[in-house]
């Protein structure tokens, strides 16, 4: 699929040398709600681009997708987008994959694992081990969380 | 609060083979823990000791990419989807191409690495049904 238009203003990360790696979380319509949720849990505000911001023309269904959202964690990114019907491959949930997110303590993984879980279901209740504490959970866009923190 | 974040890769049995993929295309060696390795009593069967309980390799810049094997009966089924993927950004047009392919090698080229309006991009979905999302020179950068 090839854009054309103008180029968006987004949110503009840190620079990193070597390669950077960030989640990808796609959606079917739900991305800037997901994105919105996600932020009010972490503490950040989510930079957000719809189909509808764009210069070019958008088909009307179109225009409340989203194209690129992301939210800043210093220096690490979280990004995603909506998927747009008939481009591509439909969405399919899976759940070979998670969002890790190391935490600075118990306490702290805790309180963001219950903000995370509100309308979502628990994989691993978060609980302590060995090493430290660890959960995990489906949210409520079907995104696999990994909570963890590790004894210093 | 500061949080450390990193994609966590589950797969069914294949999670060595995957991260030998993934150090032969972006170097380092991953570190590995096996369920025969934990501490105490174990739950998982003696035939899944061999699977990966964790593990991790460190990218240059810093990141880590993390994974383990899934074990029947434990937890869900396994089902790989694409509702989540893992975005790269390489520092140069070159290894964005390098990386692309040398990904897909067994699996497939989504999208091949063309310029758009915001930059270059490119999908790769390897043979272990994971999808790299690679972008060069977009103003994320």
């Amino acid at each position: 699929m090839v854009y054309s238009g103008s180029l968006p203003t987004v949110q503009r990360c840190s620079s990193m040398e070597g390669i950077a790696i960030k989640p990808y979380l796609n959606f079917s319509g739900q991305c800037e709600e997901a994105f919105r949720f996600y932020g009010s849990v972490l503490g950040a505000t989510p930079s957000i681009l719809r189909f509808g911001d764009l210069d070019t023309p958008t088909p009307e269904g179109f225009k409340s997708l989203v194209i690129h959202a992301s939210i800043s964690l210093g220096t690490y990114e979280l990004e995603g987008a909506d998927v747009v019907p008939g481009f591509g491959e439909a969405l399919s949930v899976g759940n070979n994959f998670a969002v890790s997110l190391q935490l600075p303590s118990a306490s702290a993984g805790r309180e963001l694992y219950e903000a995370l879980l509100a309308g979502g279901e628990f994989i691993i209740p978060y609980g302590e081990q060995d090493f430290g504490s660890i959960g995990m959970l489906r949210d409520r866009y079907g995104v696999r969380w990994l909570l963890t923190y590790k004894h210093k | 609060m500061k949080y450390r974040l990193n994609p966590y890769l589950s797969f069914d049995g294949k999670c060595d083979e995957a991260f030998a993929l993934y150090s032969r295309v972006f170097g380092g060696q991953p570190q590995t823990m096996r369920y025969g390795q934990a501490p105490g009593e174990s739950p998982i069967p003696a035939e899944y000791s061999s699977h990966v309980m964790h593990t991790q390799l460190a990218l240059p810049g810093g990141q880590v990419l993390m994974g383990s094997d899934v074990v029947p009966g434990f937890g869900d089924e396994f089902k790989v989807g694409n509702n989540v993927t893992i975005a790269l950004i390489p520092d140069t047009l070159e290894e964005a191409d390098r990386i692309l392919k040398a990904l897909a090698v067994g699996g497939r080229v989504i999208c091949p690495l063309e310029q758009q309006f915001f930059g270059y991009m490119g999908i790769s979905e390897d043979a272990y049904g994971v999808q790299w999302l690679i972008t060069y020179g977009t103003e994320m950068q």
